[in-house]
């Protein structure tokens, strides 16, 4: 049985939006509190990771030859590069 | 493409037949694209990253948001000749890719699956930079 509260006034519902099948994992009882705690910490070392891969894809975006990131940080690599993209051609057909 | 992706995609799919690109058609109109109509068009590339379509089958492959891929597939059963479908979830998570698939337990891909996820997302950035924005998927410069 999970550990995590159901309290909808419980923190790990202020995550960000990236949490949200996480955290309903946890509330399903897939992942116990204290797997979502360590997994909350890796975050602040990935995210380093993610915020160099998407000043990457702002310029020389190339997750499949850039040796520092892990698959999954080139696949989100990739998500950013394509978001950024698209929001570059909303923002132009804006202006 | 190149064989490696060939092979990659096809693993995927289970589909070995050939992959084509996609050219964007020249006389898309001048007039403003909502983001869905832009992930629309990311799309019909999307579908053909991994070989023909099969006939009677629709497909859709597109990034979603900064998190999540998904995959559509829809046909018709032969034996019911009723319309069947199956979405694929692929959530970006800081522990990993998470599938999700209806009627199936969540599970982080590993392995072939992932190396072969990242090759596919990898083909549709390069595509969709060329064949929907027009832009240089090295430098992100538009392109001439």
């Amino acid at each position: 049985m999970s550990e995590y509260p159901q309290s909808s006034n419980d923190k790990l519902t202020q995550l960000n939006d990236g949490d949200e099948i996480y955290t309903r994992e946890a509330r399903e009882g897939l992942l116990s509190l204290d797997e979502v705690r360590r997994e909350r910490q890796r975050r602040a070392f990935e995210k380093s990771a993610l915020d160099l891969a998407a000043q990457q894809s702002g310029q020389t975006h190339n997750a499949e030859t850039s040796p520092i990131l892990t698959v999954e940080q080139k696949i989100a690599a990739n998500n950013m590069a394509i978001r950024a993209l698209r929001d570059a051609e909303l923002s132009g057909q804006a202006a | 493409m190149s064989n490696v992706f060939k092979k990659a995609l096809g693993l995927i799919t289970g589909n070995t037949g050939t992959s084509v690109g996609f050219t964007m058609p020249k006389n898309r109109p001048l007039k403003k694209l909502t983001e869905r109509e832009l992930i629309q068009l990311e799309s019909e590339i999307g579908s053909k990253l991994f070989g023909e379509v099969p006939k009677g089958h629709r497909r859709e492959f597109f990034c979603r948001d900064e998190k999540t891929w998904i995959w559509y597939e829809e046909w018709t059963d032969p034996k019911t000749n009723k319309r069947q479908n199956m979405t694929v979830r692929y959530e970006i998570q800081p522990s990993g890719i998470l599938k999700v698939q209806e009627g199936s337990r969540y599970s982080y891909i590993e392995g072939a699956e992932l190396d072969n996820l990242l090759a596919a997302t990898t083909m549709y950035y390069e595509q969709v930079a060329r064949g929907v924005y027009n832009r240089d998927p090295k430098t992100g410069q538009k392109l001439a």
